[in-house]
């Protein structure tokens, strides 16, 4: 009989050595990673714990410091105890009026919390510490650390830091910022539309508080009307203010429904951006949105034509026969909520031929017939 | 004619330990790669940045849709935990797929349920719906009672219910983490080439829940769940999270899984199979590529969905008869993508592996046991090999198991005690004797009854929960 393995590997005392070899340094591997998994448990579990007490603490007495009950807060002197007074100062800033936050900043800057994270974001070669001290010098908004998100966007290849660089520098940019940040945004391959809206709702919440409404209206005008800015970064703007409720901007949404008329995207975010902002502005353009080409624009119109007077019954009625599903739906549940006019055209749809509208109508009516 | 036979068994024997160190490397080399791209996605997800995210007006809205086929033990507290889960706009659609048991009944008089006539989209084919409702103490649970036709049916009425631009794809049997939606859903605010994720699957078996809620985890108390708990973190850490560097994921779980309802739509929803979740990603993957649509499929560590496992060898078999059934479906139906440079690294790679790896893999595995036995009893290998080679096929395994436990503690620490992961580790260590072999077996006759399509229906245990008292 032949022994396979010493047909193909050559004699027995050559492949058992190699066979045994593997097998200590298996084995040594394995023990190496049964002590390191209970030594790590065991660490974990305490650092865990001291990071847990020390939130806690940090959650009593930074309040009760800044409100004068207590003289003393200690200076955090490790990394953990920095990390658990910055998390600590981040949910208080995100609670507290504009005076305060800027007095919690200050007992940062001054107790060498920021120059700690700004230490890690600079110098750590691991980018997730980059990543989570930029995120929370991010949520400090510390106005003194613009530069450095603009050279920081000029010089970062990651493209994790990138986005987060860009999220913290919309908490702190300038008007002469926004083509630096566009730029990153302007590339459609990059993140998404709901970040850009993210991002361009803290620039502007921002914005407003530093300098008020007029210049904020002035650079979103700016912004808009700037044609090197491509047409979907202005619907993500739009989207924004719609969605932060900025009153101000209704003109600028209106006039950009007009301008880009034969874009889609922009009909249906500015239709949705005044349905929460103003309903006057709305009735301007809801009637010839309500017969839009494109079912997506009509839908939008629908559900939010229920703000308008009462004229717009009668196409409502009619679009309760249109041939998209989404329309209909929403035409019948706008029709609800526009009182008794609203409900006889309803009560109308249920005696027709159209048995689309006829469910639709029995499914909104539902009990209260 | 000796000659031919030694030849031949040289060959088979070549062939398995080659096999067996590709799969050990492979595997070997994923749980690196898994610990480089775990490690990045969690610094990405604070809770800080996850609570802003729920707080602010940038999530996505989602339907959860949990499809229901006799599962009176486990829906209530499954659906009492959805509705505390922590998200902004999200909505619950239980689909009763004509269960001969109480769920219905309990659903309704649990959940105050009434029914409604709701026109549905009609987007995808299913069975007919029986009757709709919705609940009036929770206005965003409906219940849609249908007739039989199994698991992607079911999932097909709800996404033609669901009202929302993303969908949650859930098992009746399984519990939410309450920020887990936030968390598996956050890729589709950040990143507009992601059409699906899918979360951590781990075992509830062992674990507290209170109103819904896990409130202690602990390892399971049974070697068989205990088994299955190293098998899930193995699979789900090494087996998936590598993967995403590749963006070549073939399965989301079907116990968790998120995705964009347009792209759903446009492969035609669910196929029967009794594979679904790995057979829709496959379909995902295949039709993306075919039209040149930039996508991302990604596995996310951080959302957790507990879920039971099987507490007897009976149901553990079913269902892994099942899932690889379902396996070898799914790679059949979209044979055409492996090796085909059109379908790119999914093609190239993803496809490939999954066929040699898992679909061939018990019979490659099986082969190997039965020709080491019988080559040892004849002579053609000698009894020193037989035992060193045995001994560093455990050695790798446990190496591998006891590398992904530690990977679960260095990222997740969802066990607190250090005896469970010793419980674990040690169970890590046997499952190569008996256990393993056992599912092989198992899986190498589902590879040869593949065109079966009976589910075989695990028995469900109650997840029982340890409601406080109040104090008197």
């Amino acid at each position: 009989m032949i022994d396979i393995f010493s047909w193909i590997f050559g004699p027995l005392t050559t492949y058992r050595a190699v066979l045994v070899t593997a097998i200590l340094v298996l084995a040594l591997l394995t023990i190496v990673l049964l002590v390191t998994l209970v030594v790590h448990k065991t660490y974990i579990e305490l650092r865990e714990a001291r990071s847990a007490r020390l939130r806690k603490k940090f959650e009593t007495v930074f309040p009760a410091f800044l409100e004068g009950r207590n003289e003393h807060l200690s200076t955090p002197n490790d990394s953990l105890a920095i990390d658990a007074l910055a998390d600590v100062a981040i949910d208080q800033i995100a609670e507290v009026d504009h005076k305060t936050a800027k007095r919690i900043r200050a007992e940062l800057r001054e107790r060498g919390i920021v120059d700690d994270l700004l230490e890690r974001l600079n110098n750590s070669r691991s980018w997730v510490k980059r990543y989570r001290a930029l995120e929370r010098l991010g949520f400090l908004k510390l106005v003194e650390l613009r530069p450095i998100y603009l050279k920081l966007l000029e010089t970062e290849t990651d493209l994790r830091l990138v986005s987060k660089t860009l999220w913290a520098a919309s908490y702190v940019a300038e008007e002469e910022d926004l083509p630096l940040i566009t730029s990153f945004l302007s590339n459609s391959n990059f993140m998404s539309a709901k970040f850009n809206e993210y991002l361009f709702t803290n620039l502007i919440e921002e914005f407003r508080i530093k300098h008020g409404d007029d210049p904020t209206v002035s650079m979103l005008s700016g912004f808009l009307n700037n044609e090197t800015v491509p047409v979907l970064l202005k619907r993500d703007i739009i989207e924004s203010c719609g969605k932060m409720g900025y009153t101000p901007s209704v003109p600028l949404i209106v006039d950009a429904f007009h301008r880009y008329q034969d874009i889609t995207e922009i009909r249906i975010t500015t239709l949705r951006a005044l349905g929460g902002l103003s309903a006057d502005a709305l009735a301007e353009i809801i009637t010839s949105a309500l017969s839009d080409p494109d079912w997506r624009v009509r839908v939008v119109a629908s559900r939010n034509a229920g703000l308008c007077s009462e004229s717009c019954v009668p196409h409502l009625e009619e679009l309760m026969r249109d041939k998209n599903y989404h329309v209909r739906i929403n035409a019948a549940k706008t029709l609800f909520t526009m009182g008794e006019t609203g409900k006889a055209a309803l009560r109308r749809a249920l005696t027709r031929n159209d048995r689309f509208a006829r469910d639709i109508s029995n499914y909104v009516l539902g009990g209260s017939r | 004619m000796y000659d031919f036979v030694i030849y031949l068994v040289i060959a088979v024997e070549v062939i398995i330990f080659i096999y067996f160190l590709f799969l050990n490397g492979s595997y070997t080399i994923l749980t690196f790669l898994s610990l480089i791209n775990i490690r990045g996605q969690l610094a990405v997800a604070s809770s800080q940045y996850i609570d802003e995210l729920s707080t602010g007006v940038f999530y996505r809205p989602i339907s959860v849709l949990v499809p229901a086929f006799n599962e009176e033990k486990t829906i209530i507290s499954s659906v009492s935990n959805l509705l505390t889960l922590n998200f902004p706009e999200y909505e619950i659609v239980v689909i009763n797929d004509g269960s001969t048991d109480d769920t219905l009944s309990l659903m309704i008089a649990k959940f105050d349920m009434m029914e409604i006539e709701r026109p549905l989209s009609l987007k995808l084919h299913h069975e007919p719906i029986r009757a709709q409702y919705v609940s009036l103490s929770h206005p965003n649970l409906f219940l849609i009672d249908k007739e039989n036709g199994g698991k992607s049916d079911a999932l097909n009425v709800g996404i033609n219910a669901s009202r929302y631009p993303l969908f949650c794809s859930m098992d009746a049997d399984s519990l939410l983490e309450s920020d887990a939606l936030l968390r598996a859903s956050k890729l589709f605010v950040e990143d507009r080439e992601v059409i699906a994720t899918g979360g951590i699957i781990r075992v509830l078996n062992g674990c507290t829940v209170e109103n819904g809620k896990i409130t202690s985890v602990r390892a399971p108390k049974r070697a068989l769940e205990c088994f299955q708990s190293v098998e899930y973190i193995r699979g789900f850490l090494t087996g998936r999270t590598s993967w995403n560097a590749f963006n070549s994921l073939l399965i989301i779980s079907g116990a968790f899984g998120i995705f964009r309802k347009d792209m759903i739509q446009a492969i035609g929803g669910y196929r029967k199979s009794v594979g679904e979740d790995m057979d829709l990603v496959v379909r995902l993957h295949r039709h993306c590529n075919k039209e040149k649509i930039r996508y991302k499929i990604l596995f996310v560590p951080d959302p957790v969905c507990w879920t039971q496992v099987p507490s007897d060898y009976r149901s553990l078999l079913k269902q892994r008869n099942r899932w690889h059934r379902g396996l070898i479906d799914s790679l059949r139906f979209s044979r055409g993508m492996s090796l085909n440079p059109r379908y790119g690294k999914v093609g190239l790679v993803g496809v490939p592996y999954f066929l040699l790896v898992e679909a061939f893999g018990p019979t490659i595995e099986f082969a190997g046991y039965f020709s080491f036995v019988f080559f040892f009893f004849f002579g053609y290998i000698s009894r020193d090999f037989a035992l060193l080679f045995l001994l560093l096929s455990v050695l790798w395994g446990t190496w591998l198991n006891i590398g992904s436990i530690l990977l679960d503690n260095l990222i997740y620490r969802r066990y607190h005690s250090v005896w469970d992961l010793l419980k674990l580790s040690f169970f890590g260590l046997i499952e190569f004797i008996g256990y393993r072999q056992l599912i092989v077996v198992e899986r190498l006759i589902a590879t040869f009854t593949f065109w079966k399509t009976e589910w075989g229906k695990a028995h469900r245990q109650e997840i029982k929960d340890d409601i406080p008292q109040e104090a008197n």
